[in-house]
């Protein structure tokens, strides 16, 4: 059955100060509600004022998207009586949005974005004695409340899960190379997901955090809503959470309550003009984004696009660390290799991203010249990585160390000769022509030595020993 | 700003569907007297709606201010947010679970 879906996107911009106020956004590392003022909590008689950096920011995004800007745009409240928000309503935009009608593109297909819009965020609420459900009451830190957050919707474009995860890593990407947003942080990419079956009713799954979440709710809620329908009841219009723990969604409440939201214009912040003038600062400004990249990794390093591809979209620093390296070794087509395979690896293996590693671009090409120069065998260097991405330390140093260094010519050929000894059947299979015998004895080799030469020097000792 | 021709018209339902999102408790007599004085306010506003406003740009503030905005600069606010309430636990405000 064909599937139906769209997403609301909220990802916190990188600013230093709050949306409406001068309370730090950095909330690692503090206390409950340290961050907070009479302004982002609410109290009566206190004025917001807009941070300009949050409205450049948004601008930089929505040209990224191939958005309409609108020239003119308003603040409004949108009310609702949740303890998430302690002035009753949360300072967003409704009638006139920042910008509209844009359109990304994936594999063989667009996505339309129908807004991008800014909005502070709530503040987090910790459910105590239960879930979001059945829990006996909530305590809430403010420290959130009022960072800036960027909403992007997208029109009702997809049709797999395949196309959402595509999408999503191309946002996250570009939000990264325009520098308004830090991926390592929790919760700074939020979704809210909406998914039907051709005919039925819309479904939303709420605050979804990580891109594979996004999809397991998905993929969840299209079952649920298949064996609906199996059953023959129809699917009920609603919100629904999603639990990560169970990977499994629930309801939470029947749509029609939700919209009335009484949106009015906010008349504590001034309208907003944004002039052509404005926007070509914002031209001059706009970095080099994914796409771009891409393309110059293939055209100026000679690596494959599906190289480009990994290192662009894995992760910013992943491409701005093979740059790195390319500045002080100019072998850009061995060092991406060595990147997106064992290093990739080993980083994911790890669960570290590489800015959080300890992998930096003068030690890793020292490796990259030991296997070059012969030191080590390209095989060693496989195993010297993993060392390496989990102590940070100089290879040369955990080669040494580890006595990991080639073994010796007479060592080497008494190897060769005891293996063509105890081997004679393969020997015999190799000298009738079969390839597979080759590669037997070289193994056996390899791993009599400890894989300390290389594999190419010993075809060619065999060759001439049998 | 509604478009609705017949906003002004208001019953007893209405204003239990308000008071329920608004999250107050009215009793039987109090919703028959706010249906009475929402009835009364949204009819003054039937009102000015019948004033020819055609070529009149709208406005939103008293004075006609634009971008007014701040630059992006921490500065921390001195306080403790807790002090007034007696609603906390730990550092933390507390509050009813609401879904
Ligand atoms: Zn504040």
């Amino acid at each position: 059955m064909k599937a139906i879906m769209g997403l609301e996107i909220h990802v916190h911009l990188l600013t230093d100060s709050k949306f409406f106020c001068r309370c730090p956004t950095d909330y690692e590392n503090k206390e409950p509600n340290e961050n907070t003022c009479p302004i982002c909590c609410g109290f009566p008689g206190s004025k917001p004022k807009a941070n300009k950096k949050v409205i450049d920011c948004t601008i930089m995004v929505a040209k990224a998207l191939n958005c309409k800007i609108n020239p003119q745009m308003f603040f409004s409240r949108k009310s609702y009586f949740y303890p998430d928000m302690p002035k009753n309503f949360q300072i967003t935009q409704y009638e006139i949005p920042l910008a509209t009608k844009g359109y990304l593109e994936i594999t063989n297909k667009k996505i339309g974005i129908t807004r991008v819009h800014m909005e502070e965020d709530p503040a987090k609420l910790f459910h105590i004695g239960g879930d979001i459900l059945s829990a006996k009451y909530i305590l809430a830190d403010y420290n959130r409340a009022g960072i800036p957050l960027i909403e992007i919707v997208t029109d009702p474009d997809f049709r797999t899960t395949k196309e959402v995860r595509e999408f999503l890593t191309k946002i996250s990407s570009i939000l990264e190379h325009l520098e308004v947003y830090d991926s390592s942080k929790e919760a700074a990419l939020r979704v809210d997901a909406n998914v039907s079956l051709e005919g039925g009713e819309r479904v939303e799954i709420k605050n979804i955090t990580g891109f594979k979440n996004v999809e397991k709710g998905l993929n969840y809620e299209m079952v649920r809503q298949e064996s609906v329908r199996r059953m023959g009841m129809e699917v009920q219009r609603e919100t629904r959470h999603f639990n990560a723990e169970t990977r499994t969604t629930a309801s939470l409440r029947k749509k029609e309550f939700e919209e009335d939201y009484g949106y009015i214009f906010e008349p504590d912040l001034t309208r907003i003009e944004i002039s052509d003038k404005w926007l070509k600062e914002i031209d001059k400004k706009m970095p080099e984004l994914p796409d771009q990249r891409i393309e110059r990794l293939v055209k100026d390093y000679g690596v494959t696009r599906y190289q480009a591809r990994v290192v662009v979209y894995t992760d910013k620093a992943l491409a701005d660390f093979f740059e790195e390296c390319c500045k002080i070794y100019k072998k850009p087509v061995d060092i991406i290799k060595w990147i997106v395979t064992d290093l990739l690896k080993s980083l994911n293996w790890n669960k570290v991203t590489i800015r959080k590693s300890k992998v930096k671009p003068k030690t890793f090409i020292e490796l990259l010249k030991l296997i070059d120069t012969g030191k080590i065998t390209a095989r060693l260097g496989k195993e010297v990585i993993k060392d390496y991405v989990v102590t940070g330390k100089s290879p040369k140093e955990i080669v040494e160390k580890k006595g990991l260094t080639l073994i010796d010519e007479d060592k080497l050929i008494k190897s060769v000769k005891e293996v063509i000894k105890k081997n004679s059947q393969a020997v015999e299979d190799y000298k009738k022509g079969k390839k597979k015998a080759m590669e037997y004895l070289i193994g056996q080799v390899l791993r009599k030595i400890k894989a300390r030469a290389d594999p190419n020097k010993i075809r060619r000792l065999i060759e001439k020993l049998v | 700003m509604s478009e609705k021709s017949d906003y002004w018209k208001i019953d007893e339902k209405l204003v239990k569907h308000v008071a329920k999102i608004a999250r107050v408790n009215l009793t039987e007599q109090e919703i028959e007297k706010f249906t009475k004085q929402l009835e009364n306010i949204l009819q003054a506003f039937k009102e000015l709606d019948e004033v020819d406003t055609s070529g009149v740009e709208p406005s939103f503030h008293p004075q006609e201010l634009k971008n007014v905005w701040r630059e992006d600069k921490v500065k921390p606010w001195k306080w403790d947010p807790l002090e007034n309430t007696k609603h906390k636990e730990k550092k933390y405000f507390k509050g009813p679970k609401i879904v």
